[in-house]
C-alpha cells in the first residue's frame, strides 16, 4: 500500500484538479479565441470552475481522513475546510475585480489563470504531509503569486513590489529546504507519519530531537515570511500597497489560510501525545520560539498600523497583527491540554478571511470608481472621508467590518477572538492573553480612524470620491453580514471549525 | 405578555434599524416613528415594574435559550431587585435622550437609532445572567455611543471619542481574559462549564487568585463608572459629546460599572473584595472629594457636571464598598437617582447651550427673569443632586454616608465634607446661571421652556419627587435581592475566618 500512487485515487483531489484543468482552460481559451477589452468572459470561466470545485468538495463528506496518495497527500475534514476557504476567497477575488477591472489593471486573461494556479497551490498545501510535497505546493503557489504582485503595471511601485517579494521568497525557499535535509539526515525520510514515528520513540536521542527540532524551526521560519510573521514580515506592506487591490486580498487572506494549515501541520506533528512544554529543553525552545513570534508578530503589526495613512499600508500590518493572534492558537495546540486551539485557529483564519475581503472590497470599489487622473495613487484615508453618510450601506458594512478586526462584539471578530483566547486561557498561556487583548486596544485605535474618515470628517468633494457600486461593494456587504451574523450566533461557526479539525492528527 | 425581557432589549435594536428603512426626507415620519418606539420601550418598563414581585430575592421574568451550549454559553436573561430600577432608569432616559435631540437637523434617523440601540444594549446588560452576554451588551453599548459623540459632538469630538473608547475597552478586555480564566476555575472547582452567573457565586478560590480577578474585573467597572484615578477619559468625552449622548452615557451607561461591581465583582470574588476594601472606600472617597473640588472649579455647564458625575459616582461605590446593608442600597439608590438628577441638568445645559451658543459659565447669569419655567424645573434637579430632604437626592446619600459610617467613621465623615462641597458647587452653578444681572450670552431674545422640553424635565423632577418622598417604593423592591446577595458575600468570609 505504502507509496503506491493509483489513478484510482484522484477523485479524492477532484477540486484540486478543477481547479488545475481550469487554470490551463483559463490560458487555451483566451489563445484560441481572445476577447478584446475587460475579459469578462475567462472571469465567468474562472467563476465557474471554482463553482465547480466547491461543487466538488460538497459531495464528499469530511469526517473521513484518507491519505489519497499514502505518505503524500491527505484528504481530512482540516484540508476540507481549508480548501472551502481557499475556493470562497477565490470567487470573492475575483468579484472583487469584476467591477472596473480596467482600472485596477486585471483586464489580462493570465491573471485569472495565475491565480487559479497559485490556488491549485494553496489547496494542495493544506493535505500535504510530505516535506517534499510541502516544499513543491509552496513554491506552485509563491511563483504564481510573484507574478500577480508584479501585475498591476500602472500602479506606482508595482514592480518594485514584486521583486521584493521575490527575492525573501526565494531565502525562504532555501530556508525550507535546508530544514528539509536536516529533518532527513535526522530521519531518513520526508514523510510526516515517519517524522511522528520517530518523535515518539523511546529510542529518540536528544541531539536527534534538536536536529529535528531544528529542522522544523527552519521550515517554521519559511512560513513566517509567507504568512508574514515578524520578523519575516518586511515585503508585506510595500508588497499589499503595489500590488492591485484584489490581489493584495488574495496574497493576505490566501497564503495566510494555506501557511497556518501547513503550519498547524507541522506544528501537530510533535504536539498531540506528551505535554509538550515537559517534553525536553528543546521542545520547549520551540515552544517559546513560537510563543516569542506571536507576541512580536501582534506587537510590531499594531504600532506600524497606527501610523499609516495609506489603506492598503494600514491592512498589510493589520494582517501582519492578525498572523500573530492566529498564532495564539498554534501555541495553545502545543500547550497540549485543549483541542480548542486548533479549531480556534481555523474559526479565526475564516472570520480574518471575510473580514479582510470586507475592507479590501470596498478599497477595491473606490478605485473602480477612480478617474482617470487618480489612477496609481494608493487610496488614502482621506479617501474615504463622508462615505458613511453618502452610502450609507457600504459605509456601515465598511465600519462593521473595522468593529471586527478590533474585536468588538456583536461581530465574528469577538467571537473568533474569544474561542482563540478561551483555548489559550485552557491551555495555560493566561500571559499570551494578556497581551493579545492589550493589543486589541491597540489595534482599535487605528481601525476605528477608518471609521472616523467614514462618518466624523466632511466630505472633500461635495459627494466624496465615487464609488462603483459593483461586485466588490456589494461584496463587502456580503461579508460584513455573515460577520454580523456569526457574531450573534456563533454556533455554526464553532460546529464548522471543529468538525474539520476533529482528529487532524495522527 | 410572554419574553418581557427580551421585547425591553430588542425593540429599541431592532425597531431603531427599521428607522433606517424609512425613506430620507420623510422628517416627520422618522420622528414620530422613534418617539413610538421610545414610548413603547417605556411602557414595557413600566410594565415590568408592575409585574414585579418585590418580595422575592431571586431572578424574575427568567428567560433561557441554548446559544453555544457546548461551552455553558446561554442566553439568559433575569431581573431581581437590583436590576429592575436601572431598567426603568434606562427606560426614561432613552425617552429623554430622544427628545433632547428632537431638534438636531442632521441625519436625524440614525442618531435615532443610535440613541435607540445604546438604549437597548444597555438594557441588555442590566437584564443578562450569563457573563459572556453581559460582556456583549456591556461592550457593544461602546460602539452607538463611540458614534454619537464623534459625529454629532463639538469642536473636539474626535480625540474625545477614540479616548473614551480606548479607555473603556482596554479595561473591558482585561476583564475579558478575566471572565476566561474565571471559567475554567469553576470548572475545575465545580465540574460545570458554565457562564451561567449563578454557577460562580458562592465558590472557594484562594484569596491570591481572587485578587488578580477581582483587580482586572474591577478595573473595567471603576473606568467605567468612572472613578479616580481611572476618570480621565471622562470630563472631555461629557463635554463633547451631544445632550442625547451624554444623558444616555452618564446617566444609564456609567452605571454599568458600578452595578458590575455589585453583580459581579463583590459576589464573585468576596475574598478579594474585603481584602480590597479599603483600597476601594479610599479611591471613592478619592473620586468623591477630588470631583466636588474640580467641580467647584469649573468654568463650563457640561464640565462642572462632568466632574459632579464623578464625585457622585463615587459616592456610590462607597457605599457599595461598605458591604453594608445600607450602604448597598444608598449605592443602587445613587445609581437610580443620580441618573435622573444628572440627565435632567445635562439637559438644561443643552437647551441653554442651544439658546445662548455658550457653555461659559461666566457669560450666563440671571435666566430666572427670562425663563422662569426654567427655574422652577432646574431648581429641584440641583436640590436632588445636593441631597436636600424632599427630594430623592436625600436618601441615597443618607444612606451611602450611614453605610460609610457603618465602615470607618473618618470614611463617613470625609464623605459627609465631599457631599458639603457638592451643595456648594451646585449652588454656585444655579446663581451664576438663573440669578444675578443678565450675563453676556443672555442680551439677544432668549424664549422660555418650550412644551417638549417642559415636558422631559417635568417627568425626571416628578420622579425625584416621587423618588424622594416615597423613598420605600424603591427600597422595599430592592431589600430581599440586596439582602441575599450581601449574606453569599459575608459568608464564606466568615469561613475563612474560622
Amino acid at each position: 500500500m505504502n507509496g503506491v500512487i493509483s489513478m484510482n485515487n484522484l477523485p479524492g483531489i477532484y477540486p484540486d484538479l478543477v481547479v488545475l484543468l481550469g487554470a490551463f482552460a483559463v490560458l487555451a481559451l483566451e489563445l484560441l479565441w481572445p476577447q478584446k477589452g475587460s475579459k469578462t468572459r475567462v472571469l465567468y470561466v474562472s467563476m465557474a470552475v471554482l463553482g465547480l470545485g466547491l461543487l466538488g468538495l460538497g459531495a464528499r463528506s469530511w469526517g473521513m481522513p484518507q491519505e489519497v496518495f499514502p505518505g503524500f497527500l491527505r484528504v481530512d475534514g482540516l484540508s476540507g475546510m481549508a480548501k472551502f476557504i481557499l475556493l470562497g476567497i477565490g470567487i470573492l477575488t475575483l468579484a472583487a475585480g469584476k467591477s472596473g477591472s480596467r482600472n485596477l489593471g486585471l483586464d489580462h486573461a493570465e491573471y485569472y489563470a495565475l491565480l487559479l494556479f497559485a490556488l491549485f497551490g494553496m489547496m494542495q498545501l493544506c493535505g500535504s504531509v510530505n516535506f517534499l510535497g510541502t516544499f513543491v505546493d509552496l513554491e506552485t503557489f509563491s511563483l504564481a503569486m510573484y507574478v500577480l504582485a508584479g501585475f498591476n503595471k500602472r500602479l506606482a511601485g508595482n514592480r518594485e513590489a514584486a521583486l521584493k517579494y521575490f527575492l525573501p521568497g526565494a531565502f525562504a525557499a532555501a530556508f525550507f529546504l535546508f530544514g528539509l535535509a536536516l529533518v532527513f539526515g535526522a530521519t531518513g525520510s520526508v514523510r510526516y507519519q515517519d517524522f511522528v514515528t520517530a518523535w515518539q520513540s523511546p529510542a529518540l536521542r536528544e541531539a536527534q530531537r534538536a536536529l529535528m527540532l531544528a529542522g522544523l524551526g527552519l521550515m517554521l521560519a519559511a512560513f513566517a515570511f509567507k504568512v508574514g510573521l515578524v520578523p519575516f514580515h518586511f515585503w508585506v506592506p510595500d508588497v499589499y500597497e503595489g500590488a492591485s487591490t484584489p490581489v493584495s486580498a488574495f496574497l493576505s487572506a490566501g497564503a495566510k489560510v494555506a501557511g497556518m494549515v501547513a503550519l498547524l501541520r507541522l506544528v501537530g506533528l510533535v504536539a498531540d501525545p506528551l505535554d509538550f512544554f515537559q517534553a525536553g529543553p528543546s521542545s520547549y525552545a520551540l515552544g517559546r520560539v513560537l510563543l516569542l513570534l506571536s507576541v512580536l508578530t501582534m506587537m510590531v503589526g499594531n504600532l506600524a498600523a497606527l501610523r499609516q495613512k495609506s489603506v492598503k499600508r494600514m491592512l498589510a500590518y493589520s494582517s501582519v497583527a492578525h498572523s500573530g493572534y492566529a498564532l495564539v492558537g498554534l501555541v495553545a495546540v502545543l500547550g497540549g491540554h485543549s483541542p480548542d486551539g486548533a479549531s480556534a485557529l481555523m474559526a479565526y483564519v475564516l472570520v480574518y478571511v471575510l473580514m479582510n475581503f470586507a475592507a479590501f472590497g470596498l478599497v477595491a470599489a473606490l478605485e473602480a470608481g477612480w478617474p482617470q487622473a487618480l489612477l496609481g495613487r494608493p487610496p488614502m484615508l482621506e479617501d474615504f472621508n463622508g462615505l458613511g453618510f453618502a452610502k450609507p450601506v457600504f459605509g456601515a458594512a465598511l465600519a462593521l467590518a473595522m468593529f471586527s478586526m478590533a474585536g468588538l462584539p456583536p461581530t465574528a471578530g469577538f467571537t473568533a477572538k474569544f474561542f482563540l483566547f478561551k483555548s489559550a486561557v485552557e491551555a495555560g498561556q493566561v500571559g499570551l492573553v494578556v497581551v493579545a487583548v492589550l493589543n486589541s486596544v491597540l489595534s482599535a485605535a487605528y481601525y476605528l480612524r477608518l471609521v472616523v474618515h467614514l462618518y466624523m470628517r466632511p466630505a472633500a468633494r461635495e459627494a466624496g470620491l465615487p464609488l462603483f457600486e459593483g461586485w466588490g461593494a456589494w461584496m463587502t456587504v456580503f461579508c460584513a453580514l455573515l460577520l454580523l451574523f456569526w457574531g450573534l450566533l456563533p454556533q455554526s461557526l464553532i460546529n464548522l471549525s471543529q468538525a474539520a479539525t476533529m482528529g487532524i492528527w495522527h | 405578555m410572554n419574553h418581557l425581557l427580551s421585547w425591553i432589549i430588542w425593540l429599541p435594536v431592532l425597531g431603531g434599524m427599521g428607522l433606517m428603512a424609512l425613506p430620507e426626507g420623510r422628517a416627520k415620519a422618522a420622528r414620530a416613528a422613534a418617539l413610538a418606539l421610545a414610548l413603547a420601550e417605556m411602557a414595557l418598563c413600566l410594565l415590568l415594574l408592575a409585574r414585579f414581585d418585590g418580595s422575592l430575592a431571586g431572578a424574575q421574568f427568567s428567560e433561557y435559550l441554548p446559544w453555544v451550549p457546548a461551552w455553558g454559553l446561554g442566553y439568559r436573561l433575569g431581573v431581581d431587585g437590583i436590576s429592575v430600577f436601572l431598567v426603568a432608569l434606562n427606560g426614561l432616559l432613552g425617552l429623554a435622550a430622544l427628545l433632547a435631540a428632537w431638534k438636531r437637523p442632521d441625519h436625524w434617523r440614525a442618531m435615532a437609532m443610535l440613541i435607540l440601540a445604546a438604549e437597548g444594549a444597555a438594557q441588555g446588560a442590566f437584564l443578562a445572567r450569563d457573563v459572556v452576554l453581559f460582556y456583549l451588551f456591556f461592550e457593544a453599548s461602546l460602539i452607538p455611543i463611540y458614534l454619537l459623540i464623534g459625529v454629532w459632538g463639538g469642536e473636539k469630538r474626535v480625540a474625545a471619542t477614540t479616548r473614551f473608547l480606548l479607555y473603556t475597552l482596554f479595561g473591558s478586555l482585561l476583564m475579558l481574559a478575566a471572565i476566561l480564566v474565571m471559567y475554567f476555575q469553576v470548572r475545575t472547582l465545580t465540574g460545570k462549564t458554565s457562564f451561567d452567573m449563578a454557577d460562580w457565586q458562592g465558590l472557594t478560590l484562594p484569596l491570591g487568585y481572587q485578587a488578580w480577578l477581582f483587580g482586572a474585573f474591577f478595573l473595567a467597572f471603576a473606568i467605567k463608572a468612572g472613578l479616580f484615578p481611572l476618570h480621565s477619559w471622562l470630563p472631555e468625552a461629557y463635554r463633547q459629546a451631544p445632550v442625547a449622548g451624554v444623558i444616555l452615557l452618564a446617566g444609564s451607561l456609567a452605571k454599568m460599572g458600578s452595578y458590575g461591581m455589585l453583580r459581579f465583582c463583590l459576589p464573585f470574588f468576596p475574598l478579594a473584595a474585603h481584602a480590597a476594601q479599603p483600597l476601594v472606600a479610599g479611591l471613592a472617597l478619592a473620586s468623591l472629594l477630588y470631583g466636588a473640588g474640580m467641580a467647584l472649579v469649573q468654568p463650563d455647564f457640561k464640565g462642572l457636571l462632568s466632574y459632579a458625575s464623578v464625585s457622585h459616582m463615587g459616592l456610590c461605590v462607597l457605599g457599595l464598598f461598605s458591604l453594608d446593608l445600607a450602604g448597598w442600597q444608598g449605592g443602587l439608590l445613587t445609581m437610580v437617582n443620580h441618573g435622573v438628577s444628572i440627565a435632567a441638568l445635562f439637559f438644561v445645559a443643552g437647551l441653554l447651550w442651544e439658546r445662548l451658543g455658550t457653555d461659559e459659565l461666566s457669560r450666563h447669569g440671571g435666566a430666572y427673569a427670562r425663563m422662569p419655567a426654567l427655574g422652577l424645573l432646574l431648581l429641584p434637579a440641583a436640590f436632588s443632586f445636593m441631597g436636600v430632604p424632599g427630594t430623592n437626592g436625600f436618601v441615597n446619600e443618607f444612606l451611602s454616608l450611614w453605610g460609610a459610617f457603618q465602615y470607618r467613621v473618618l470614611a463617613g465623615a470625609l464623605g459627609a465634607l465631599g457631599l458639603i462641597l457638592g451643595a456648594a458647587y451646585m449652588l454656585g452653578l444655579v446663581k451664576k446661571v438663573m440669578l444675578g444681572p443678565s450675563g453676556e450670552a443672555m442680551r439677544g431674545p432668549v424664549p422660555d421652556l418650550d412644551g417638549r422640553e417642559r415636558l422631559v424635565l417635568g417627568a425626571l423632577v416628578l420622579v425625584i419627587f416621587v423618588a424622594g418622598i416615597f423613598p420605600n417604593l424603591l427600597l422595599s423592591r430592592m431589600g430581599p435581592s440586596l439582602s441575599q446577595s450581601l449574606q453569599s458575600l459575608t459568608a464564606p468570609v466568615a469561613v475563612a475566618m474560622k
